[in-house]
Formats: structure tokens, sequence, C-alpha cells
């Protein structure tokens, strides 16, 4: 049975709306409805995943090179499977050991390239960034500058640890200067974690404002 | 020292022998004066005592002599050489031991005119038992034969030299009152002995060679008449060197040769001549030492006698027992009844209870030695030779109390208590008559000795000292070869008063000072040495004994004792003796020492008049003239001789030792009152110091200590008291509940704000303390958070009312604009991010290949699919291919939807599908993959052919790389793996939470632009002049609306709980 775009879309649109007044439901309390719809998208998640893995990923870039019958891409294939093997004995306890050697490769590999990358794509260029002039030409180029320059100073003081005086009765904590600028710090914190928490709860508001007007969109599709 | 073949002529009753075998005969002599049992068991009185040894001299010695084993050397030598002085009418055979003993104790050889009396034949068998040092010290046979001087010398072989010269003459009852004389041997002896030793002017000089020095002198021949040789004795050892036979003849013979100390240690006079009540106050041995001395008028060796040689032979009266000397001469320690007195049985001491409470040790202190009890026994009672029991073993085979006339059947008895060494030495003395005019009856007592005794200590049987010696031979042996531990004995300064009647003992014998010759005659060679310069040579403790026992004859009956304290004194000894005689009144009987008082004793007075007789004595005795004599004076003053003189027997059954009734008998009958002033002195003297450490220490030393305990408080100072109060139970008790009471420490938590519990502030012991506590605890600010706390309590309520106003508000901002469509804003205003982004596209060239990486999932699709599709519109007119890739499995799903949405053409858009291994998968993309796989630019999303030939994004020559990104770490992946690598300006379109965390890299210039959200997607369509959809712009407006609603929820909150915080600050000021 091949289904009509018209159907197609309604079937979506109804599963759509259906699904997503049952994660609503959540509002009211952990129900089976919740439940449902929960397992469904993270079991339709991640037969999607596997199957785009499988036709993405593992058929192309090591079964067929292995169909091809080419040594040298079965040779550089066979690696790669052997480590997938290993992956699989994590499944048991008893052979989870051998497992640890792909999740060792992984996880020095992601960590070489995390690092090599952070290094070179973010701190070093974070660093000339900051590496401003405060006597700019400009006034609002001056303004950003000093904004930047004294953001990222007093950010950094912020997380410096360095106490001062007696801490048996409590007396102890940063000097003055650097109470003052660490709390400039703190400022300039508060201000980037509102922005990003006002983020969020934008972004949440917009995909709430879709949803509603997918079910707005599905219901008066279905008003006459 | 190697003894000299002719050591054993010692041995035997030969007086010459006695004089050769015995170096300290002349001591014993001069102690006891061979027969005057009043100065037994004392020291010898100093050379000055002329008158005491004179009369001593003429009397013979006591046949049975205190050992000498117990004595020190310098004492035993003293002795023996006195015996030897008596003997010297025999000493014919001296010179030959003279050679044979060492240069010092040549001095204490028996000069051969002097001590012509041949050693006993069992000598030999005796000197075999000996060690060799002891040879020389070995007592005589038992035998009263005369031993030969052959079998003598073949004996001193074993013996080494500066034993033949200290060997002690044997006690002979045959020859009992020859003294010994040491100088044929002072060759052997060194110089300061040889100095003391009688000139070997015997025709056999042949030990003189070994003898010492300083026992040449000693060896000097006391008998002047037939002693040739005390021209080379030293006036110190010519008086005691050898005694004046008996026979007033042969000393007088003799006292042109002897020096001038010896006839001071000429053995006491006879009984007929000496009379034994010399004094009341001086003990008897003194007293007999004395009369020997003053009665002795021709005695010729009592010019070459030392005064304190002289002083041990003299006063040896043997009809003046002391009888009480006995029962302390029971408990007396070795040391102290060597010193002197003999025991008398029959005269039960009065100072037995007392005695009996002191220590052993005290007790040997405060009672005469064996030796003093017995020397005074013998001469209390030589007739009957009581003084044979009690006398020490030493001394009874020293032969110093030899009775001439009966040989006490008491020595046996003592005999038998005595150790092997000790009966051997004591052996031979007692059997050998004291007195050359009453040969003693040497069967029994020398039986006895000789037995018990070990053959060694045979040897220092004293032969019988009968003659008188020259007390003022111990002058000229003072100056010359005494050496300084000797010139203790030494008297300070001659004294011209007469010496005691009543010598006691050692004491007597080592009383110098006050027993002064009046013309002493000087040794050849010798110069009549005052008494003062001797003892400023002795060391200080002998002069402390010396002062002490010179003390001894300044306190006779009609001398008062001299004061106890002497400021040259320096000796423990001294100081100890003054403290135990000075105090022991009746009421405090247990002064700072257990010695009993000073008591002076009287022969003739009865036991309970005696103590306070002495203490009288001693108050009313001026000082003495030299000062220096008091320390061994006032040792031995607490003796309680007087029993002794009264011949009451020793209660050995009830009291072994004897000392205990000594002391109580001294201690009740000493008065109190005249002894106040000076017991107090005494026992601050001996609290401040004058005792030893050790002797402080002792229990039974101090106050008290003797006869019954105070209470402790009272003996303990307050400090004391004090904690051993505190260690009792009581105290510790009461010390346990106070401490519950007391407030429990705080622990450095109470500072700590907050509530916490009673149990982190306390330490433990009030956990269990109820509310009260609280109050004590809780401070004001914790009290006030407490308060606090219980406000907000009761604000919970209120709290659901503010977030359903607050959902409400938010569901109409949002559902309003999206379900009713109303919208409330017009639109957005365009921000720097969609300018950036719209000039970036509008410079692609046309066809341009834009690398579009879709790193969102449907979860976040709302909010990018907007952008992307604003974009992808963008590219769509600008006719680029895009490339779409995703490190997410549903990336490529959106890709297609956002291109779907943007209608873009299906030609210009490549889906390359998903890259695993996110940032490595980036990577790959920008790095490239080895050409044997292939590569992920290959197959599209659906696993077809891309037919691209690239192995990298670089390859794909892309103008334009557009990051969607959903959150920040997808942006950041792309611009650190690739931004660098691909060459292309990248533009990242991000959520609206995502966008201030990847606006830096636009700071960093790695970006071009970021646009995030719903806002830049409408304004980035309003800037390509494509009017967004509906949808958008409702979903636009209920984001905006809904973001406004809640900034207004916000601030209102802010407001409302500002306010509330307020109101609950004043209240808790309130």
């Amino acid at each position: 049975m091949t289904l009509s775009p018209a159907q197609a879309e309604f079937l979506s649109g109804l599963l759509g709306f259906l699904f997503t007044v049952a994660l609503f439901s959540y509002l009211l309390g952990d129900n089976p409805l919740y439940r449902l719809a929960l397992h469904t998208f993270i079991g339709v998640a991640a037969g999607y995943a596997g199957v785009v893995i499988i036709y993405q990923v593992l058929r192309p870039r090591m079964i067929v090179p292995l169909a091809n019958g080419d040594p040298n891409a079965a040779l550089l294939v066979g690696v790669p499977l052997i480590l997938v093997i290993f992956l699989v004995f994590k499944l048991s306890p008893r052979t989870a050991p051998l497992g640890n050697i792909s999740i060792a490769y992984m996880v020095g590999v992601g960590s070489a390239v995390a690092v090599g990358g952070a290094l070179m794509g973010t701190l070093l260029p974070q660093i000339q960034a900051t590496w401003l002039s405060v006597f700019p030409d400009t006034r609002g180029i001056f303004i950003n500058n000093l904004i930047v320059i004294v953001g990222t100073v007093t950010t950094l003081l912020t997380f410096q640890f360095w106490l001062r005086g007696q801490t048996a009765r409590g007396d102890a904590g940063r000097g003055r200067v650097m109470q003052f600028l660490a709390t400039i710090g703190q400022g300039f914190l508060v201000i980037t974690l509102g922005v990003i928490y006002g983020g969020m709860i934008l972004s949440g508001i917009a995909v709430f404002g879709e949803r509603l007007a997918t079910l707005a969109g599905f219901v008066t599709g279905l008003m006459p | 020292m190697s003894i000299p073949p002719d050591r054993n002529e010692f041995e035997g009753d030969d007086p010459r022998d006695q004089q050769d075998d015995d170096p300290l005969d002349f001591l014993r002599a001069s102690l006891f004066g061979e027969g005057d049992e009043d100065t037994e068991g004392e020291l010898p009185p100093t050379g000055e005592d002329t008158p005491d040894s004179e009369a001593g001299g003429d009397e013979p010695a006591p046949s049975a002599l205190p050992s000498l084993d117990d004595f020190p050397d310098w004492l035993t030598d003293a002795v023996s050489e006195t015996a030897a002085q008596e003997k010297a009418q025999e000493s014919t055979q001296e010179a030959a031991q003279e050679e044979a003993l060492p240069d010092w104790m040549a001095g204490f050889e028996p000069s051969e005119e002097s001590s012509p009396a041949p050693a006993p034949a069992a000598a030999p068998a005796q000197s075999d038992e000996l060690p060799d040092w002891m040879a020389g010290f070995e007592p005589p046979t038992a035998t009263p034969e005369p031993s030969p001087l052959t079998p003598i010398q073949g004996e001193d072989d074993d013996l080494p030299d500066w034993l033949q010269g200290a060997q002690s003459p044997p006690a002979k009852s045959e020859a009992p009152a020859q003294p010994t004389t040491f100088g044929p041997q002072g060759g052997d002896m060194p110089d300061w002995l040889q100095a003391a030793q009688p000139a070997p002017s015997s025709p056999e000089p042949s030990g003189g060679v070994e003898m010492p020095d300083w026992l040449d002198a000693a060896a000097a021949p006391s008998q002047p008449a037939s002693s040739p040789q005390d021209d080379a004795i030293p006036e110190w050892l010519g008086g005691s060197a050898a005694s004046p036979p008996a026979t007033p003849a042969s000393s007088a013979a003799g006292e042109g040769t002897t020096p001038d100390w010896l006839p001071s240690t000429e053995p006491a006079p006879t009984q007929s001549e000496a009379p034994a009540p010399a004094g009341d106050d001086v003990p008897d041995w003194l007293k007999e030492a004395e009369e020997e001395q003053a009665s002795a008028p021709s005695k010729p060796a009592a010019g070459g006698q030392p005064d304190w040689m002289a002083d041990l032979g003299l006063g040896e009266t043997p009809e003046t027992p002391s009888p009480a000397a006995e029962p302390a001469a029971a408990d007396l320690p070795d040391w102290m009844s060597d010193l002197g007195l003999e025991e008398t049985p029959e005269t039960p001491s009065p100072a037995e209870p007392a005695a009996a409470d002191l220590p052993d040790w005290m007790s040997d202190i405060g009672a005469p030695p064996d030796w003093l009890k017995e020397a005074e026994e013998e001469q209390a009672s030589a007739p009957s030779k009581p003084a044979a029991g009690g006398q020490p073993d030493w001394m009874a085979d020293l032969g110093l109390e030899e009775t001439p006339e009966t040989p006490s059947p008491a020595a046996e008895p003592a005999a038998a208590d005595l150790p092997d060494w000790m009966s051997d030495i004591e052996a031979p003395a007692s059997a050998e008559p004291s007195t050359p005019a009453e040969p003693p009856t040497p069967a029994e007592p020398a039986a006895a000795p000789s037995v018990d005794l070990p053959g060694w200590m045979s040897d220092f049987e004293a032969p019988p000292p009968a003659a008188a010696e020259e007390p003022e031979a111990g002058a000229e042996f003072k100056e010359e070869g005494l050496p300084d531990w000797l010139q203790s004995f030494e008297p300070p300064k001659p004294e011209p008063e007469p010496p005691p009647d009543e010598l006691s003992g050692v004491l007597a014998t080592l009383q110098f000072d006050d027993q002064e010759e009046p013309e002493p005659a000087e040794p050849p060679g010798g110069e009549p040495a005052p008494a003062a310069e001797a003892g400023k040579e002795s060391p200080p403790w002998l002069e402390d004994i010396g002062t002490a026992a010179g003390d001894v004859p300044a306190a006779p009956p009609e001398k008062p004792a001299p004061p106890a304290e002497q400021p040259g004194e320096e000796d423990w000894i001294a100081s100890l003796a003054l403290g135990a005689l000075e105090q022991a009144p009746p009421s405090e009987p247990s002064g700072d020492l257990p010695i009993p008082p000073v008591e002076e004793p009287a022969p003739a007075a009865p036991e309970a008049e005696m103590p306070a007789e002495a203490l009288q004595a001693k108050e009313a005795a001026p000082a003495p003239p030299t000062g220096e004599d008091d320390g061994l004076m006032a040792l031995f003053e607490g003796f309680d001789l007087e029993t002794a003189d009264a011949g009451e027997p020793l209660p050995a059954a009830e009291d072994p030792t004897g000392l205990d009734a000594i002391f109580a008998e001294g201690m009740k009958s000493a008065s109190p009152e005249p002894e106040e002033e000076a017991e107090e002195e005494e026992s601050e003297a001996v609290r401040t110091g004058e005792l030893p450490e050790w002797l402080r220490k002792v229990p039974g030393s101090e106050p008290g200590g003797l006869e019954a305990e105070k209470p402790l408080e009272e003996t303990l100072s307050a400090e004391e008291v004090g904690q051993l109060a505190d260690l009792r139970f009581d105290a510790i008790v009461e010390d346990a509940t106070s401490r519950t009471e007391r407030p429990e420490p705080i622990s450095a938590l109470k500072d700590v704000t907050g509530m916490l519990r009673p149990e982190l502030l306390f330490e433990g012991e009030s956990l269990a303390a109820d509310e009260r506590v609280d109050d004590l605890v809780i401070t004001k600010e914790q009290a006030n958070r407490i308060g606090f706390l219980e406000i907000s309590s009761r604000a919970k309520p209120s709290t659901p009312l503010v977030a359903w106003v607050t959902t409400i508000a938010m569901l109409a901002a949002i559902v309003l604009p999206v379900v009713l469509g109303i919208n409330v804003l017009p639109g957005p205003v365009p921000g720097p991010g969609p300018i950036a982004a719209q000039a970036q596209i509008d410079a692609l060239p046309s066809g341009a290949r834009v690398i579009a990486a879709f790193e969102y999932e449907p979860d976040t699709a709302a909010e990018m699919d907007p952008l992307a599709e604003a974009l992808l519109v963008h590219l769509a007119e600008r006719e680029a291919t895009v490339y779409a890739i995703s490190t997410r499995p549903t990336g490529p799903a959106m890709a297609n939807r956002a291109a779907q949405a943007a209608a873009y053409p299906a030609a210009d858009l490549v889906n390359l599908g998903y890259v695993s291994g996110r940032v490595n998968g980036i990577r790959e993309l920008a790095v490239g993959s080895t050409s044997a796989l292939s590569s992920p630019l290959a197959f599209d999303s659906l696993g077809q052919a891309t037919n691209l030939q690239a192995r990298r994004l670089q390859d794909l020559q892309p103008d334009l790389v557009i990051v969607f990104a959903s959150h920040p770490e997808e942006a950041r992946a792309w611009v650190e793996q690739g931004a660098s690598r691909i060459n292309a300006p990248m533009l990242a379109a991000t959520s609206l939470s995502a966008g201030p965390l990847v606006y830096p890299y636009v700071q960093s210039g790695q970006l071009v632009a970021v646009m995030s959200g719903l806002n830049d997607a409408v304004a980035y369509r309003e800037l390509i002049n494509r009017a967004p959809g509906n949808t958008l712009v409702s979903t636009w407006n209920a984001q905006a609306t809904g973001g406004l609603v809640a900034a207004l929820a916000i601030i209102v909150g802010m407001l409302l709980y500002g306010l509330r915080e307020l109101r609950l600050h004043q209240e808790r000021e309130s």
C-alpha cells in the first residue's frame, strides 16, 4: 500500500499531534502516554541512527572494501573491524577488558584531536582576539574592546582562589583589589549565563510555539 | 710484690715473727696495748699520749688480739707493728725478714732487735691457704711455741713483699709481750714505711731490703732494749714497730732506738703498772692506753714510737675491761668491729633496745667493732680473758687483745662466728699472753682461732704486746715517712696534757692529738715531728678519723669531751660519728644518726650512769688542742664501752648484733637538757651536709627513725605531703567527682556559625544534657536563622500561585500568537549576524560550492530549520551547490527537511549523509582519509555514489561553509577542526542558546557571522526580501512574546521576592 502525499502528511501530522500531546501530558505527571511517546521517539531515533550507520558507514566504508577484495582496503578495514569486535565484547563482563582496547583507542585519538583542536582552534585564537587595543580609533570599538578585555580579565580573576588572612574564623578572602576585580568578573559571568539561560528559554519557547503551530495547523487542517 | 721467704717469721709466738709477719702489729699493739683491754677496739692514740703508751708498755699485751682483716691496711699495719714492738725483744731475726719485705712494708717488719721471737712452726701450713697478698696477714699458728725464723721465712715466699711487711706478728703464747719489730724488713717497704720502721739494728737485717720505706719505718723495733735498729726506724713507725715487752728493762733498753712515735704505740702497761680506772669518762681502751703510756717510765721505745702508733698500742689495761663495748661490738659491722672493741659477753649493753631498731648498717656504725670490743674486753678482763668471745675474729687473730693471764674462753665462740678467713687471723692472738709478766695460757685461745681463721689471717695475729712503746716515736714517723693518709692519725700538735685514762679501742689508738708524749723519743735519723704536722699531711678523711680518735683522750673523766663538730672535719665518718654522738637524748632518741650519743666509757661506772656521764664529760670536755681529731672520736663515742667495762655479758641471744641495745641505751641515757643545743647543732650539721648523701637517705638516720616512727606528714615536707595527699584514693575520687562539675571545654567548632549539634561543640561528656544546653550553645545569630527558616516554611503555600500565574502568562504569550495568529511584534531588527551572513552569501559566486553541516536534530529543528531555510533560500538564489553533511545520524534528514522546506533544487544539493566520529569525523573531512578506503564524500545519505573525487572538504573547493549547530559544541568542533583547513569562510547558524558561546569565534575571525534563533531567521528573510511564512512569524511572535513574558515574570519575580525578603528582614529585626 502506497500512501499518497496527503495521506502521508495527514498521518505524519496525526502521529505528530498524538506524540506531542503525549509528551505534554508529562505536565500532569508521569503517565503511560508520556512513556509511550518517549519510548517511541527513542526507538525511532535509534532505529533511524542504526539504519543510517549501516547504510552510510558500515556498508560503504567497511563492507564494500572487504567485498571488493582489495587487500589493502581489507587490511585497513580489518583494524577498525577488530576494534569493533572488541567493543562487542564489552557486552559481557568477562570479555569486557577486550573492549577496553577499542575504548582506549577512541578516547586517545578523540582526546588528542580535541586537545589539538581546542588549542589551535579556540585557545590561541581567543587569546589573540582578546589582545585588543584599549585606545581604539572609534568610540564603539573602544567600548567593545574595553568590555572584552575587562570581561575576560575579570572573569578569569574570578576563578582565582588565592586567599589571604586567617581561615580559622572565616576571615580569609581575596584582597580588596582582587575582590573588586572578581566581583566585576562575576558580573560578566552572570550576564553571560543569563544570556545563555534566556536563549535556552527562548529556544524552548520557539520549539513550543512550533509545536503549537503544528498542532494548530493540524487541527485547523482537520477542520473543514 | 713478691713475698719474701721470711714472711712467716711473723707467725708463731715469736715476737719477732709477729713483727715481721704482720705489719699491722704495730698498729694493733698501739691500738690495744698488747693486753690493755681498754684500748682494744679503739683507734690508737696519738704518739703524744706518751703516758698511756708508756704505761701500757709495761703491761703485757692481751693474749687475743682483735683480728686485723677488717682493718684498713693502714690500721692493720699500725696494729701489727705495735704488736711487733711489743715483741721487739725477740726480734733478732728481723733483719732477714726486712730483706724480704718491700720497702714500704719493711717498716712493719719487726726489727731484729726488737722482735727476736721466732715464727711459729705451724705458720707455714696456714700461709699456704692464704692468697699471696694476704699471706702476709696470715695469723700465727695456734701453737704457743714461738715459731722459729726459718719456717717463717720459708712461708714468706708466698707472700708479696708488701704483705710480708704487713704480716702481723702472730700471737704467741710463749712470748706474747714481745713487740713486733719490722726493722729488718724495711728494705722492701716503701720509703715512708721504712722511715717508720725501726732501724735494722738487729743482727739479722735480712728483711730490710724488701720492705717498703714506709713499712721499714713502721717495722722499727719497738723494743728499745733489744732493737738497735731503732735508729733506722722512722719516728712514726718506731713507736708502732715493736712495742717493748712487758719487761720494763727491755723497753728501757730500746727506748733510745725506737722512734719517737713508737712509744705512743707501745702496748699498754701491764695491769700492775697501768691502773684500769684511768679516767671515768675515758673509754677503757683509751684509759688503758694512756695508763700504759703514762705508767711506763721505763719504756725505752716510747720515744721512737709515733704518737698515733703509741695510741694504737697503748692503753690496753687488762684490768680495765670495757663491758659496754661488747654488746656494741656484736652489732657492729665488721669494719667497725674491727676497729676495736672487744666483745665482753659479761656486759650486756644497756643500749640494746635502741639498737634493735637500727638498721644493720647503722647498727654497725653505732656499735663498737668487734675488735674494739674484744680489745676492751681483753683490757678489762685480762686475767679471765673474757674478750676472746666478743673479740672480732680478725682482732683475735691479730692478738691485740691477748690477755696474758687468762686467755678468754669466749674467744672460741667468737671465733666460731667468724668466717674462716677471719678465724685464721684470730686464732693465735687470743692464746698469746698479753704481758710477759703474765704468760698467757695459749692453749685454749690459740686453738680456737686457729681453727676458724684461715691461714693467711693467722699472720694477722699480733704478738702479745707486752711492752709499752714510746709514743714519741710517732712524731718522727709522721714527719718523715708517714703517708698522707696515715698522717691523719698523727696528732695535729703535741699536747702535753696527760693521756686519757679511758681510751677505748681504736679510738684511743687513733687519737694522736691528745695522747702526746711529753718527751718524745726520736728515732735514729728521725726528728720529733709534732702531731700537727702529721695531721696536716694526712688526708681529710683520715684527719677526721684522727681527730675523732684524738678526742677520745680529751674526754676522760677528768677531761670534757671535745665538741662534736670540729671546723676541720670534712670526712663523712667524722660527721657521721658526730651526728650520732651529739644527738640522742632520751626524749628524742632517734636523732639524725642512729649512733648513740657520746659516751665516755667509765669502767667502774654503772651502766645507767654511763651515758649521762659520758655526755656530761663530753660537754665539759674542752676542745681538743688540735681540733682535728674529733671526727673519729665522735665516731666511736657512741660506742657504749662502759657497759663493756662493767663486765656485763653480751646479750647475743636476744640481740645478735647488740648494736640496738647499745644505741637504745645510749639514747635513753643521754640527758636531754644539756644535749638539746648540741643535739640541735648536730642534727643541723648532719642535715646540712656533713652526712653523705647515702647516709642521709638511709631510713633511721633521720631523727625519730629509730625508736618511734613519726607520722608521715611530720617527716615529709609540705610539698611532699601535698603530693602524697593527691595520690590518695579519696583525693582522686574527689577530684574525679569535682571534675564532672567543672564546665566542659568547648571545642574549636564553637565559633562556627549555624546550627550545630551539641555533639560537635562539646567534647562528649555533656552530650546527655537536655534542652538547656541549647540556650548555651545556640547563639543569637543562629536563633535568627532558625526564625528565618521557620518563616520560610510558613511562606511555602504561596509559591504555587506565582507559578501558576507565571505559567498562564507564558502560555498566553506563546499560544496566542501561534494559535490565534496574533502577531504582536512586527518583525525583528536584523542584527550583525544576519547582515554579515547575507553579505557573505551575496558574495558567493554563482554556482558556488557551499558546504552545509547540519549538526542539529529534530529536538531543535523548530529553531534551526528556519535558519536553514532562510540560508538555503538565499543560496538557492545564488545557485550554489550545497554539500550537506552531518556528524549526527539525523543530520542528513534534517538537511533534506531544510532543503525541502527551502525548495532547494535537488540538483544543487548533495546530501553527503552522515559522518561518524563527531570531532574525528570532522577532522577526517578536513584532513581526508586514505585512498584505500572510500571517502565519506563518495556516497550520499542514501548510499549512492556522489562521484566526487574529493577525499576531503578542501578538495571540494568550497566557497562557504555553513554550520547549522543547535549546540555550541558542534559549532566549536567545526571551527576548531575545519576552519583553518578548509580555507573557506565559515558561517554559523545556531540556536538561540548556543549563540552567545559561538560569538567569540566571530570576534576571533574564525567565523564570518553567527545567526541564532528565529529572530535572526526572520530578520535574514527580511534582509533577502523573502517574507517569512506565517508559521514562522507566529512562532517568532510566540517566542518573542514568550520571552517578553518570561522577562517580565523574572522581573516581577525579582521584585516580589525582593519585597518579600525585605519584609522578612524587617520581621527578623523586629
